[in-house]
C-alpha cells in the first residue's frame, strides 16, 4: 500500500494503469501455457494417456466452484460487505487446495509417472506448471484475506482483491483448456 | 436392452448427475458463505417494522429518510443482482462442462471441444475478469 494517500481520481487513474500491466503479465503467461499445450498437440498428437475421467471432472468442477466463490468475495467487497468478501475467500482457497490434492495427491499417484515418456513428459509438465499457479494463487488469497481481516480494502478501493480474483479467474481458464487437452481429446493408448 | 439405449441412459446420467452435482456444490458453499456471514447480515438488515417505526414525521425528515430508503433498497437490488449473475455463470459453466465431458463419450472432433473450451473461458473473460473494464470508462465493476 502506497505511503502516499491518493484522492480518489488519482487512484481511479492508476487503476487503468494497473489493470493494464496486469493484463499484459497475462499475456507474457499466456506463452508459457500455450507452449505447452503446443508441446501436448505435439506429442500426443489424437492420442492421450489412460487417465481417471472421474477425477478430472471431479477436480475441474472444484476449479469452477472456486471461481464463483472467489466472483462473490470480490462482488462482496465492492458492495462492502466484508464478511461474505472474508468467508468466500477462504472457501476459494479451500477449494484451491482440494484442486491441489486431488491432482497431486491422486493423479500424480497414478500408474504414468514422469519419466514414461512423452505421456509423462507432457502430463507432469502441464498439470505440474498449473499446480504451481494454483498454490501461488492459494497463498496470494491468503494474503488478501489476512490484509482484509485487517481492515484493508474498501468498496471504493480494492486493487488488491481485484488482481488476487483476476489472477486466480485466469488460472480457471487456464484448466478450461488443460481439461480438455489432458483427459478428453484424443483416443486412450494403454 | 442394446448398446445404443444402454449409452443414451449412461449420457443421460452423467449429464445429471455432473449439473446435480455442480448444483449441490454452489448449494452447499452458498450456505457456508451464509452462515459464516450470518452474524453481520442478521445485524445489518432492519425489519420493515423497525423501518416505518424509526420513520419521521416532518415533511422534510420524511422525505430524507425515504431518500436514504431508496438509495439503501437500490443498493441491495444491486448486490443480489451480482450474486446472481455469479451463480448463472457458474451453472452455464457446469453445464458446458457436462456437455464436453459427453461429448468425449460421442467421440466428438477435438475442434468442437475446443470451441466449447473457448466459450468456457469467454464467459469467465467477461463475467469473472471484466477484461471490459480495460477500456471502458468508469474503472470499478
Amino acid at each position: 500500500m502506497s505511503a502516499v494517500k491518493t484522492t480518489l481520481a488519482e487512484y481511479r487513474e492508476q487503476l487503468k494503469n494497473n489493470r493494464l500491466g496486469l493484463w499484459f503479465f497475462f499475456l507474457s503467461e499466456a506463452f508459457l501455457f500455450t507452449g505447452l499445450l503446443a508441446a501436448r498437440f505435439y506429442l500426443w498428437g489424437n492420442t492421450r494417456p489412460d487417465l481417471d475421467q472421474g477425477l478430472g471432472l471431479v477436480v475441474t468442477v472444484i476449479l469452477l466452484a472456486s471461481s464463483f466463490t472467489m466472483n462473490r468475495a470480490e462482488t462482496g467487497i465492492v458492495h462492502d460487505d466484508r464478511e461474505r468478501f472474508l468467508s468466500n475467500l477462504l472457501v476459494t482457497a479451500g477449494l484451491g487446495v482440494l484442486f491441489l490434492i486431488g491432482v497431486v495427491g491422486f493423479e500424480w499417484q497414478g500408474h504414468i509417472r514422469p519419466g514414461d515418456g512423452a505421456f509423462g513428459a507432457v502430463l507432469y509438465g502441464m498439470t505440474g506448471m498449473h499446480a504451481l499457479h494454483v498454490l501461488s494463487g492459494v497463498v496470494f488469497i491468503l494474503i488478501i484475506w489476512n490484509n482484509g481481516r485487517n481492515g484493508h480494502y474498501s468498496g471504493e478501493r480494492h486493487w488488491g482483491v481485484e488482481a488476487c480474483a483476476i489472477y486466480w479467474h485466469y488460472v480457471d481458464v487456464v484448466w478450461v483448456f488443460f481439461y480438455p487437452a489432458i483427459y478428453l481429446m484424443g483416443h486412450v493408448v494403454h | 436392452m442394446d448398446n445404443t439405449q444402454l449409452f443414451m441412459i449412461a449420457t443421460a446420467a452423467i449429464v445429471v448427475l455432473t449439473l446435480g452435482g455442480g448444483v449441490a456444490l454452489a448449494l452447499a458453499l452458498y450456505q457456508l458463505s451464509r452462515v459464516l456471514a450470518e452474524g453481520a447480515v442478521a445485524g445489518a438488515a432492519p425489519t420493515e417494522a423497525m423501518a416505518l417505526e424509526a420513520a419521521p414525521t416532518e415533511a422534510m425528515a420524511l422525505a430524507l429518510w425515504k431518500k436514504e430508503r431508496d438509495a439503501e433498497r437500490m443498493r441491495g437490488a444491486r448486490l443480489t443482482a451480482a450474486y446472481r449473475t455469479g451463480v448463472m455463470v457458474l451453472l452455464w459453466l457446469g453445464l458446458l462442462t457436462a456437455v464436453e465431458f459427453v461429448a468425449n463419450l460421442m467421440g466428438v472432433s477435438t475442434v468442437a471441444m475446443f470451441m466449447i473450451a473457448l466459450v468456457k473461458a469467454g464467459i469467465i473473460l467477461q463475467f469473472f475478469m471484466h477484461v471490459s473494464s480495460l477500456w471502458l470508462e468508469g474503472g470499478s465493476h
